[in-house]
């Protein structure tokens, strides 16, 4: 996985609620995170999607999965851009 | 100047609330106020972690192991409408009890003018519910059973668990209403088997009005459950159509966000206090209240009569003084307040014998106190025996 001038991995979910439930299953695990607007170059959602830095994804990944957080898309953004997404 | 308030209205909503609910519901007003889910800015954020804290509190002191399954609502009455009408369809048939409140009365005799049909099965005079009788009303197009956790009018514990187990090996869906009961009894919902449980914010869980919901339990097919209200979540903005996730497909419109941070602050208080202790605080004083009151030959009180058996909801009349004089007297004179009436229950006064001049109804909360009881008795028993001298007139 070689993603050089990625910086973050988004992951967009379905409500804010999860979006909070995904927060907290981060935090926990010990994995900081932010809460963002989705960009609207990647959704038209007005709601809010969680941020992690691109080095942690591996164990964000498993803390979201062993939260069951609800994830509907990840997506790659470099810097100010949206370059790269993958749809689950 | 006017006696000091002695409240004892705690079945209606209880009060004083603990301290930190008004402290919870202050602080959102003053450093947060924003509306959760729709807007990306931090307290737009913070608004949503409120949100789901309420709900992860609610879902903890009931064992659910998801918080999306808490549904918040406006309260318990319209927790039960949307269970009801979420989920019945015309040509079933849905058994319930004759203790039910009008919160679940009204919504089901709605539904069976509209092809729903409805057995209303027989509780005993102390409001005890039979479950082999609940299990006679099962038919083959049998939905549902609803029944109240505990009476509003007398706090009859209902046999819950043992209707939970008719209910499943019957195949059906069984919905609590538990609106005295959440908050005033340790309660898994798992352990008690219900599909669906109704709670209100404002009673035993110490919040404001206006909060309330409805816990679903993962036998329920959520894609069965309509919503009541269908609109804006903040979730699925590109779309028209009603999200099918849970919270948003039953949670349209902005939730009361000032309301559910103090819901979360009492739950959060009776977590610290202990269920347990609080619950055998209230039974003492409920025994308490039952044991003066009984003293007086003058009154008559409804139910078990058995602290260990009802919630502290003590329901009773007085010969000789009709129950809306009493509570006008108790309150200007003494300070109590209570309740009057048939209680929004009128089938459970016709199963108690108490239709339709009602009872009085005296119902403590976690901050009762012993001398709220004994100055209760006292001014019943000042009444009754003000009542025997004047040869019973009103």
């Amino acid at each position: 996985m070689s993603l050089p001038a990625s910086v973050y991995r988004l992951y967009l979910v379905p409500s804010a609620s999860h979006a909070v439930k995904g927060e907290n299953a981060l935090l926990r695990a010990g994995i900081p995170c932010a809460l963002i607007p989705v960009p609207r170059t990647i959704s038209s959602q007005c709601g809010v999607c969680l941020r992690v830095d691109f080095d942690l994804v591996d164990p964000a990944g498993e803390a979201l999965q062993r939260a069951d957080v609800k994830i509907s898309r990840t997506h790659d953004l470099r810097d100010q851009g949206a370059e790269k997404g993958d749809r689950r | 100047m006017p006696p000091r308030v002695t409240y004892l209205d705690n079945a209606a909503t209880s009060w004083p609330k603990p301290p930190p609910v008004a402290a919870a519901m202050m602080r959102f007003l003053e450093e947060v106020g924003a509306n959760p889910g729709r807007s990306g800015h931090r307290l737009s954020i913070e608004a949503a972690r409120v949100v789901y804290r309420a709900r992860e509190a609610v879902a903890g002191l009931l064992g659910v192991p998801d918080p999306m399954r808490v549904i918040f609502c406006a309260n318990g009455t319209h927790a039960l409408n949307l269970a009801l009408r979420g989920l019945l369809r015309p040509g079933q048939h849905v058994v319930t009890t004759s203790m039910e409140h009008n919160s679940v009365m009204r919504p089901l005799r709605a539904l069976e003018a509209e092809g729903i049909a409805l057995s209303v099965v027989g509780c005993s005079p102390e409001g005890i519910l039979d479950p082999a009788a609940v299990e006679q009303a099962v038919r083959p197009e049998t939905a549902m059973i609803v029944m109240t956790h505990a009476s509003n009018v007398v706090g009859t514990l209902m046999p819950a668990h043992q209707i939970a187990i008719i209910a499943r090996s019957h195949g059906l869906l069984l919905l609590v209403d538990g609106a005295q009961s959440v908050g005033a009894l340790p309660i898994n919902m798992e352990e008690l088997g219900a599909d669906l449980l109704a709670f209100t914010g404002h009673k035993a869980l110490c919040g404001p009005t206006g909060t309330g919901g409805l816990v679903i339990g993962e036998r329920v097919d959520i894609a069965r459950l309509d919503p009541l209200v269908r609109g804006g979540t903040g979730s699925n903005s590109e779309s028209e159509l009603q999200p099918v996730f849970l919270p948003d497909k039953l949670e349209s419109g902005t939730v009361n966000v000032v309301g559910l941070s103090g819901l979360e602050a009492g739950v959060r208080w009776l977590v610290q206090q202990g269920l347990e202790e609080l619950r055998g605080q209230e039974r003492a004083l409920t025994a308490r209240l039952i044991e003066g009151l009984g003293e007086i030959p003058e009154v008559a009180i409804q139910g078990t009569r058995d602290a260990s058996r009802q919630l502290p909801v003590v329901s009773f009349s007085l010969a000789g003084l009709d129950p809306g004089v009493m509570g006008l007297r108790l309150d200007e004179e003494f300070g109590v307040a209570a309740r009057v009436g048939l209680h929004c229950s009128p089938i459970a006064h016709q199963t108690l014998g108490t239709f339709p001049t009602g009872t009085v109804r005296f119902s403590l909360g976690a901050l009762s106190t012993r001398a709220d009881v004994d100055l209760a008795v006292r001014a019943v028993r000042h009444l009754a025996e003000e009542t025997k001298i004047r040869g019973g007139a009103k």
